[in-house]
């Protein structure tokens, strides 16, 4: 054959090698795939594999013997802490998601492959065409590694796959169990040529190996689901606590409106008496009084209860209540506007819902100890969410301190919550976050795009 | 001189806000005027376009029929972006907080009796007045940013320096009095913004008008208001040259 038809061969091969590795290793983490981030993880996978077998060639001489077993070992862990790092400049995704979803990958794909060309050397009879011969041996095991690494990758989607294993990162404990775990799926290979050399490889032992790892990602399936169901309870637990906030509000307000409907009927029952008399000065006088009583003393519950209501996200809705029954009994002045009605922009909602609660959680903080005033507004139209919260203060923050992380007016070991507030908004394609002083107010304002 | 215009459909408010606000002008001797009026949106934005900005603006919030003060505000400020608003309401329960943050509307008249409106227009005046002696003069540079649908122009000695933060493309501008974080890159304001900016590290951005200090053993940069930026071995070499 050839020397360019060999090559060429070999450079498609390796193609479809890294392209499963590659699909699978998106789809694990919820990514879609980007052709410029496969080409980049495709040259680097490349030179690595070429600068291998150089670096072979110049250590073991011209002669094809098998490198020992560290080597291969090596080089599989560098290929995978390479391919990490491309990953993870292409998709922004921490370091340990990625390592664990490329080793995954990596394990998928040997699996695989092994199964495939064992397979395919079983079933396949004996030519004299070496051509023919290729297409049984390689070009058909590697175009059902590409079909199989597809229907993967749409399953994966499919089931959302990604959501629980991201599950199997939260918390240290968790992440090291899951990153040894990777670590041993990425070495098992060596270890059982170590273990056990005299087991050839053969049909049946793919076979079992594809039921073990099918058997593997049930496991991790379910456990991964019940991590995610009792995360999905705490979360709905905070929801009911909020919803219970919202109700004592409601209560409170309904108590006001009694009240008010007492005193409103002993009033109009004077009136009345007046206007039997023909007293026009008296029923004059009395509606002058009247007229802003019932603005002031229900005008501002009524316009909030307006502008809450006007919040679709339920989650966004709750906490801004609870936060707002704090700031009431703190006897902090709130102002709340919600014109128009409030759905979410791109920004994924438990993100939003943090950002929310710290710029929130910062303005009870800092409002003025004894006139606190806060203003919370949010304006959402075609193009953008617009959220602001203002509010008083009782010495003039530095802002050029309050940029830097670990700032807070409460000594040290504080002021994370702006920190993440900074790194969700980075986070977050096209949103812009402002800072500023105005009319005695500090105003912390994001917009999200729609 | 700075435009007036008032845009209100009811005949009767705009004529007696006409006449309140001219007498204002006159017995202050602002330097204010010519006053015109329109009675529906549309007309103003026409008049608008025919002198100079930034203007003042008296806007009612309700025009049946037409596009809402707040829309027409947008509208506005898009060929206006410092022009000054003013909205006139019917009742104080309005969502004036909304327009004050969203479209920095500089105030609001409640209708009612011409005492107390002459009051709060007096009150408005001068409050523009005071920003426009706090501005700038026209001959100061200015740099643009577009943060969507609005351009915003901030004056050049504002500006402290641009941060790089994060490996997305984000950006923060550090001003006097306020923080702005935004996608974009520092290379883009490096060649926009030409030399009266140093480029102090891989991650700052420096207006060198606001520069205080260049502490060279310590490896930072001193700015006016004590603030720091981060000096690489670089640009420090490049600088001891020059000095």
């Amino acid at each position: 054959m050839p020397f360019g038809f060999r090559l060429t061969v070999v450079v498609i091969l390796m193609a479809v090698e890294a392209y499963t590795v590659f699909r699978i290793t998106v789809a694990l983490l919820g990514e879609r795939p980007r052709w410029r981030c496969y080409l980049l993880f495709y040259v680097v996978y490349n030179a690595l594999e070429w600068g291998l077998i150089l670096v072979l060639e110049l250590f073991e001489g011209n002669t094809w013997t098998e490198p020992p077993l560290w080597i291969h070992e090596l080089e599989y862990i560098l290929t995978v802490f390479f391919l990490c790092m491309t990953i993870r400049r292409g998709y922004h995704v921490s370091f340990d998601k990625v390592f664990g979803a490329v080793a995954v990958g990596f394990f998928a794909k040997d699996i695989i492959y092994d199964f495939l060309t064992d397979a395919a050397v079983f079933y396949s009879p004996v030519f004299d065409g070496k051509y023919l011969y290729v297409i049984t041996s390689i070009v058909l095991p590697y175009s059902l590694l590409l079909v199989f690494s597809l229907v993967t990758s749409f399953v994966l989607n499919k089931t959302e796959f990604s959501k629980y294993f991201l599950c199997l990162f939260r918390g240290r404990v968790r992440t090291g169990v899951t990153l040894s775990a990777c670590l041993l799926l990425l070495t098992v290979n060596a270890l059982r040529q170590v273990l056990f050399p005299d087991v050839a490889i053969s049909f049946a032992y793919g076979l079992f190996c594809f039921s073990v790892v099918i058997a593997a990602l049930f496991c991790i399936q379910f456990s991964a689901m019940y991590v995610a169901s009792r995360d999905k309870v705490k979360a709905q637990e905070e929801t009911i606590a909020q919803q219970q906030a919202h109700m004592e509000l409601l209560e409170e307000l309904q108590g006001e409106i009694r009240a008010f409907r007492h005193d409103f009927t002993n009033l109009l029952s004077g009136m009345a008496l007046s206007a039997q008399e023909g007293d026009v000065e008296a029923i004059q006088e009395f509606m002058r009084r009247t007229s802003g009583y019932f603005d002031e003393k229900l005008g501002s519950e009524i316009r909030q209860m307006e502008g809450l209501s006007n919040i679709q996200l339920y989650p966004v809705r709750s906490l801004i209540s609870t936060k707002l029954s704090l700031m009431r009994q703190r006897h902090i002045q709130v102002t709340l506007e919600i014109m128009k009605p409030v759905t979410g922009g791109r920004m994924p909602v438990e993100d939003l819902l943090r950002c929310q609660g710290i710029l929130l959680d910062n303005a009870i903080e800092a409002a003025a100890k004894n006139d606190g005033k806060i203003r919370v507004i949010l304006l959402q139209d075609m193009e953008e969410l617009f959220i602001a919260v203002a509010n008083n203060y009782d010495e003039k923050p530095n802002l050029g301190a309050l940029a830097k992380s670990g700032y807070s007016t409460k000594g040290k070991g504080r002021g994370t919550g702006l920190s993440s507030y900074r790194r969700m908004v980075s986070r977050c394609a096209d949103c812009v976050s402002r800072t500023y002083l105005k009319d005695e107010f500090l105003v912390q304002e994001l917009r999200i795009p729609v | 001189m700075v435009p007036v215009y008032i845009c209100d459909d009811e005949a009767a408010v705009s004529a007696l806000l006409e006449k309140l606000i001219g007498d204002q002008i006159m017995i202050m001797g602002r330097d204010m005027g010519p006053l015109r009026v329109a009675s529906h949106p549309p007309a103003l934005l026409e008049l608008q376009k025919q002198a100079q900005i930034p203007a003042i603006y008296f806007l009612d919030i309700d025009f049946p029929g037409y596009m809402s003060g707040l829309e027409l505000a947008v509208k506005l400020r898009e060929y206006d972006p410092r022009g000054f608003i003013v909205f006139i309401t019917a009742h104080d329960d309005m969502m004036f907080e909304t327009f004050r943050y969203r479209l920095e509307a500089l105030d609001y008249i409640v209708k009612g009796a011409p005492a107390m409106m002459a009051a709060r227009v007096n009150a408005c005046l001068e409050s523009v007045c005071e920003r426009m002696m706090n501005e700038p003069d026209g001959k100061t540079a200015y740099c643009t940013l577009k943060v969507y649908d609005t351009v915003r122009h901030i004056p050049m000695q504002k500006i402290l320096y641009f941060e790089a933060v994060g490996s997305r493309h984000t950006l923060v501008l550090h001003m006097d009095d306020e923080v702005l974080e935004f996608n974009s890159s520092l290379n883009h304001f490096e060649e926009k913004l030409g030399g009266d900016f140093w480029r102090c590290h891989r991650s700052y951005l420096v207006n060198r008008a606001r520069i205080s200090n260049v502490r060279l053993k310590e490896n930072f940069v001193e700015l006016d208001n004590g603030e720091t930026c981060l000096l690489s071995r670089k640009a420090k070499s490049a600088y001891a040259a020059s000095v």
